[in-house]
């Protein structure tokens, strides 16, 4: 016969059985970023006291920005698991619009200003005025954002955004000027085998980042991601390819 | 054309930076932090004239009071409404200007589904967090459209809607990156004003570039519009198979079964849509009312208890769901049910004269269900009364007092009752159809059928006369003849605008005369108030202004 404790922890057993994971995770996503936007809005606000008291207009303490600069990655990471989540559970359903290419390229690049603080990291973007295309914006802002962090961690002094149009694709380029992809990045990057759930970094951002690409697609062609080193600026090249 | 040569080297010269310490915002969202923290954001932007409100009924008051030109809302507020259904209810209550960028703020993407498959869309969204400058961006663009695009809203919002198409086209002339949107927008006005032809091509020539949903839904409306059912039903099919959380599709696919004759179909469509969103009021009525038709009494209950259980709280019920869901008590032989359920609407409706009214009625057919036939009699006899005094005879219960009147043996009143009933909507399907339903379900089906045609064919006969009269050259004739049809079957739409476009097309011939302008400008406001939609309405009250223009008068 089972004790009463037994039986206790048996109905907490089958009480927590009968939750479903995957969508209290997605719920729970959902108010971690409203929390987080408290968040950052509040460092925002820090910031802002801090330039009123000290009268100047500059990135304010590094530590600041760092903070900032996290706050983000964690962003990121919500966005990616809600995201490929949402992907997994299907029907997906992208919006694709005509879009101008600057817009995008001018949000990401605001997104990204604050957040390279005290390093001494330019930022530059080449994109040609009046360029529309047909894509989902918030893919590709989070594809971009990923990539953007990325090239933050990895950059000396320099990140570069350009825009080509190749083939039919519409191509956005992030460059700099750090030591490249490593090797096993270059050759797996973006497919399931770089997921490797039990170490540090998982490579979820690059999967993201392939998914929401081939998302995009126009009559046969289908989006893609491409990893290469060199580029105009000697580092890691990361293209989103749109048809 | 490929996209390639369909770039807009468009220039985004002239973009000075908006001062936003000149522009009044409203924030409504139901957290107090998220209220303070977007303040904070708009603040350092520059803004100053910030106003807040924490629910739906909030900003409703505050935007009755003063206008603003920049609204951000979030998405959840809570309990009531959510930030879509009070954009609607914004919109529809034109509490705001066309110049008014209105900004949805979600924490979550999977909202962008819902808005880019509804047909009142907000401006643009957010996902939270953004930073300060992403807003700034975003409303700096917005500015942009919205300038780029006011002459054609302007000019849609005086009902100028030819002069709005002659806008598109020259917008269309130069290059932009607005071009998709114009389109869209043009297609959109030729919807309204019937031209169908014209929009179909237009959503054809999207859909040649890119499959996108909003232009696939366009094209099957304008095949739907043009009688093409079969058509329209695997286009429609095609947007709800790429896109499955295109909720209006679903609508529009059942109604295209359903004027195609395949109930069934329509039934299994608006039931896999009620399934996926529950809490769509119009579209469980109209699954009921299908599954009414259907004698799938079950369903038929279950979406109207769904109707007053949504719509509990909200002004969105009316005495007649509580009527709708008292009839399937009473088919089912739960009588006690369906008076109970009755004099629940009166409460709820404090006695007003419609409550009393479908009270009445129903009590009385649900008397008689009981055998309780002298009980049942002075019901009626109430009911008449009720619906004698009544201004609004619209819906279903004509059909309930004339199936009472005939089961009790008044054939008369009956008679009249329902001949008053398609005198009025000769040419709407769908009341032909319940009617029909109505008489089969008590038995009377060909006598039934007799009556309904017999009642159209008599205002259809007088309408044909009409054009006759107009083809062979006696515009005069033709007027009067309507004018008269319209003292007689006052609540017609269809009589009282063809009297509308008589009268113009004698003016435009024989020159403005001062009663008939006033006739006709009154016939317009009498539609206008029952049903500002109406797109043959909005196409006359066109015709109308250009008519007294081109005769000097108003401006």
């Amino acid at each position: 016969m089972t004790s009463p404790e037994g039986k206790r922890q048996l109905a907490a057993q089958e009480e927590l059985d009968a939750i479903d994971f995957a969508a209290l995770f997605a719920a729970q996503i959902h108010d971690l970023k409203n929390l987080l936007f408290l968040l950052l809005n509040s460092l925002d606000e820090t910031l802002n006291n801090c330039r009123t008291c000290s009268g100047t207009n500059d990135e304010g303490p590094p530590n600041l920005a760092l903070l900032k600069y996290n706050g983000q990655l964690i962003n990121d990471k919500l966005i990616q698991m809600l995201s490929l989540f949402r992907i997994a559970e299907g029907p997906y359903v992208i919006d694709i619009a005509y879009r101008p290419v600057e817009e995008l390229i001018e949000e990401v690049v605001a997104e990204a200003k604050p957040l390279l603080g005290a390093r001494s990291i330019a930022i530059s973007s080449d994109v040609e005025t009046g360029l529309c295309w047909f894509f989902d914006r918030d893919l590709a802002t989070g594809v971009l954002n990923n990539a953007i962090h990325n090239a933050l961690h990895c950059a000396k002094s320099e990140i570069r955004l350009s825009v080509t149009v190749e083939n039919s694709f519409l191509a956005i380029h992030v460059e700099d000027d750090g030591d490249g992809f490593p090797q096993e990045i270059l050759e797996n990057g973006g497919s399931m085998k770089n997921l490797d759930l039990s170490g540090g970094k998982t490579g979820l951002g690059l999967y993201f980042s392939a998914v929401c690409a081939r998302l995009h697609t126009n009559k046969d062609k289908t989006g893609h991601i491409e990893l290469s080193n060199g580029g105009s600026l000697g580092g890691a090249v990361f293209t989103l390819w749109l048809p | 054309m490929n996209a390639e040569n369909f770039q807009a080297k468009a220039s985004r010269a002239g973009s000075e930076p908006t001062n936003f310490q000149e522009k009044t915002f409203l924030v409504i969202d139901d957290v107090v932090s998220m209220r303070a923290s977007l303040r904070n954001t708009i603040s350092t932007l520059g803004g100053t004239r910030i106003d807040m409100a924490g629910n739906g009924i909030e900003a409703i008051n505050r935007l009755e009071q003063r206008t603003y030109d920049i609204i951000l809302c979030d998405y959840d507020l809570g309990g009531g409404k959510d930030g879509q259904q009070l954009l609607e209810e914004i919109k529809r209550r034109k509490l705001v200007k066309n110049s008014t960028i209105f900004m949805m703020v979600t924490a979550e993407r999977s909202y962008e589904k819902v808005v880019s498959a509804a047909e009142l869309a907000p401006d643009d969204y957010l996902i939270k967090p953004f930073a300060g400058e992403v807003l700034r961006l975003r409303l700096e663009n917005l500015s942009q459209k919205k300038a780029y695009f006011s002459p054609v809203f302007a000019l849609m919002d005086a009902q100028d809607y030819r002069r709005a198409i002659q806008v598109c086209d020259e917008l269309l002339n130069s290059p932009s990156q607005y071009k998709i949107d114009l389109i869209r927008l043009k297609a959109e006005i030729c919807l309204l004003l019937g031209d169908y032809g014209t929009a179909g091509e237009l959503y054809e020539q999207i859909l040649a570039i890119r499959e996108i949903p909003w232009a696939r839904m366009g094209l099957a409306k304008s095949m739907y519009h043009q009688n093409n059912f079969g058509n329209a039903v695997e286009t429609f099919k095609k947007v709800t198979e790429s896109t499955p959380n295109y909720m209006e599709a679903y609508d529009w696919l059942a109604k295209s079964y359903s004027a195609a004759g395949d109930e069934q179909a329509a039934q299994r469509t608006l039931m896999a849509a009620a399934e996926k969103s529950p809490r769509m009021l119009q579209r469980r009525k109209t699954l009921g009312e299908v599954a009414y038709r259907n004698d799938d009494l079950e369903t038929a209950q279950d979406s109207y208890e769904a109707v007053l259980e949504f719509g509990k709280n909200s002004a969105l019920t009316s005495p007649e769901d509580y009527a709708n869901l008292s009839r399937v008590f009473i088919d089912q032989g739960k009588c006690d049910q369906a008076m109970t359920l009755m004099k629940d609407a009166r409460k709820t409706f404090k006695n007003s004269p419609e409550s009393l009214m479908h009270g009445a009625v129903m009590d009385s057919l649900a008397h008689q269900k009981s055998g309780n036939t002298e009980a049942a009699e002075a019901a009626l006899k109430q009911a008449l009364e009720h619906f004698e005094a009544c201004d609004n005879r619209q819906g279903s219960v004509s059909l309930d007092i004339a199936r009472s009147c005939f089961q009790l043996g008044d054939e008369e009143t009956g008679k009249k009752v329902i001949q008053d009933f398609i005198q009025n909507n000769h040419d709407d399907k769908k009341i032909h159809l319940h009617a029909e339903d109505m008489f089969r379900k008590i038995g009377m089906h060909d006598k039934g059928k007799e009556i309904i045609t017999n009642s159209s064919r008599e205002v259809i006969a007088l309408n044909n006369q009409a054009v006759r009269m107009a083809q062979a050259g006696d515009l005069r004739g033709s007027v009067e003849l309507l004018m008269q049809a319209v003292t007689k079957y006052q609540g017609n739409t269809v009589i009282v605008l063809n009297a509308v476009h008589a009268i113009l097309a004698y003016m435009q011939t024989h020159g403005w005369d001062e009663e008939l302008g006033k006739s006709a400008k009154e016939y317009l406001t009498t539609v206008r108030n029952q049903d500002p939609d109406n797109r043959k309405y909005l196409m006359l009250a066109d015709l109308y202004k250009e008519t007294a223009k081109h005769h000097g008068l108003l401006t």
